[in-house]
């Protein structure tokens, strides 16, 4: 399949997606909307990791910065819920940014354990910090629409999907795009022709948290209640999963692990904890039988 | 004249070893100097120091008029030092025109990527490898990898070349059009070229001046055959 045809093939699934509340229910709908809030954060994870070769932990505790900042500025501040997401956004970025460019020039296995403690750190701020963000009870914020819709919702984040999308899309293929990928595919080489290597990955970190902020600010005001598990480690392996499982490194792989994953999830929930065991076998097959993940098998099928 | 690449008493040690002590080394515009000396005299070493992708202990580096003493690899390339690496490091999973694009969006950021993408052709084929454009570099053997590494940097049209052994690996045929080729980087291009290499008939041809490398100190320097029936040289190299 090539790149036209994946396009089309995506849009077609939008489109399906928009008109999806004629043919089902809320709780269809809620799986979509879960879905497109994942197609989100494992897009913009894909950014880092599946480009530049930088594996980062805080993606979900951006997530977190997005949905607490927007939530907090709703309930103490009466800012309305719009505003806030954009603030929320913004402020991921920043931390983002900052945590690039403290950790960033070392790159490798350094990152991944700055993000990870970074990541536990203000999980742990968020429980403790009851007054602010009433820990684990969770913080009842005000909604992005007057009149609560399920489909309201769904076309607020298919849009916003989108817009990640489109971002991503336009980065891999441009210049900096090119770049991010001499980055992941040798950084000395790539210096010696020129590249910034620090600057590459600190942009292509700061991008993907700001957009991390923008799906978690979203999602919070979707859930009307911001628990600690938004910036968990959970959702933090969620989301490696889904890229890893979908093909990291592709442009769809994400999209399409988000929904599958998401959708087998709603399926071995009634076998209660017993479903981090089955996603266990799910990435064991995958690692063993589809290293690239189902995008690189079916390439792989459609090129031989 | 003033030199292109000026290198004072560089040092470079790691840990007890004294990987270089105290080289100096100046290269003139339009020059092609080969590089050579026994396994482990520090040559490619010089070439990390000089492309910046080390630092020196102590010593200072002069390119043109600007000291390039602890810059960042990636500056000192934009202004125009290239260098190949021993073992070839081309982008595996990119194809040999987005290999050879890496070093021109960021030499020429503001020029348009269709005239970049004809520069990128151009150097493709003056190495020979304008069939393999669009194939990804994991595709290619040992010799085609050379090639790709050399038309990366000769695409940005660089003042100063860095070659590593690139002959390595190669046929006696083969040399002789590598040389040929390297030749022409000076005479049509003209790219200075700083050159190690091991295969002593090639470089004796093409170079016009020899620098000896031994236990991280220049042993000597001068034109190919003086430096050939020196005794020093043939001492380094053999013992007594």
């Amino acid at each position: 399949m090539n790149e036209r045809n994946q396009l089309a093939a995506l849009a077609v699934f939008g489109l399906l997606c928009a008109i999806s509340p004629v043919f089902l229910d809320d709780y269809k709908l809620h799986i979509v909307i879960v879905s497109l809030f994942y197609v989100m954060m494992a897009s913009s994870w894909n950014l880092v990791a599946g480009y530049t070769g930088q594996v980062s932990f805080a993606h979900a505790a951006f997530a977190g910065i997005g949905a607490y900042v927007s939530g907090i500025l709703a309930v103490k501040m009466g800012i309305h819920p719009w505003i806030g997401v954009l603030c929320g956004t913004a402020a991921a970025g920043i931390f983002g940014l900052l945590l690039g460019v403290l950790c960033l020039k070392m790159g490798g296995i350094y990152l991944s354990l700055t993000t990870l403690g970074f990541s536990e750190i203000l999980h742990i701020v968020i429980t403790n910090e009851y007054e602010v963000t009433r820990g684990t009870m969770g913080l009842q914020v005000p909604g992005l629409l007057e009149v609560y819709s399920k489909a309201g919702y769904l076309w607020i984040m298919l849009a916003a999907a989108a817009v990640v999308l489109v971002v991503v899309y336009r980065m891999i293929h441009s210049r900096i795009g090119l770049n991010f990928r001499a980055v992941q595919n040798d950084e000395t080489a790539a210096a010696s022709l020129g590249v910034d290597v620090v600057h590459i990955r600190v942009l292509a970190f700061t991008i993907s948290s700001l957009l991390a902020g923008l799906a978690g600010g979203l999602f919070g005001h979707y859930l009307l209640l911001i628990t600690p598990q938004i910036p968990s480690l959970d959702q933090q392996f969620l989301v490696l999963s889904m890229t890893v499982i979908g093909g990291m490194g592709s442009f769809l792989g994400p999209v399409i692990g988000s929904f599958v994953l998401k959708i087998l999830s709603e399926y071995i929930r009634a076998y209660g904890e017993y479903h981090v065991l089955a996603f266990g076998i799910v990435a064991l097959i995958m690692a063993r039988f589809a290293p690239q993940g189902i995008v690189g098998a079916f390439r792989k099928r459609t090129s031989e | 004249m003033t030199p292109l690449l000026e290198a004072t008493n560089v040092y470079r040690h790691f840990g007890g070893i004294m990987a270089l002590n105290g080289v100096d080394i100046r290269l003139d515009p339009g020059e092609i100097v080969g590089l050579i000396g026994p396994n482990g005299a520090g040559k490619t070493t010089l070439f990390n120091v000089l492309a910046a992708a080390i630092p020196p202990s102590s010593g200072s580096i002069r390119f043109q008029d600007t000291d390039i003493t602890g810059w960042p690899s990636y500056r000192v390339s934009r202004l125009g030092l290239a260098r190949t690496f021993q073992i070839t490091r081309p982008f595996l999973k990119m194809t040999c025109l987005e290999n050879v694009m890496v070093g021109l969006i960021n030499h020429q950021p503001k020029e348009a990527l269709g005239r970049l993408q004809v520069l990128a052709r151009e150097a493709l084929s003056f190495v020979g490898l304008s069939e393999q454009c669009d194939t990804p570099a994991s595709g290619l053997n040992l010799i085609q990898k050379k090639k790709l590494e050399i038309a990366r940097t000769v695409a940005v049209r660089p003042k100063l070349l860095l070659l590593d052994e690139v002959l390595g690996g190669l046929n006696s045929q083969e040399v002789v059009q590598a040389v040929s080729m390297i030749r022409e980087l000076r005479t049509n291009l003209g790219i200075t070229i700083l050159w190690i290499e091991h295969i002593m008939g090639a470089i004796m041809s093409a170079a016009d001046r020899i620098v000896v490398l031994h236990q991280g100190e220049k042993l000597m320097e001068g034109s190919p055959e003086t430096v050939v029936n020196d005794p020093r040289v043939i001492e380094a190299y053999l013992g007594n």
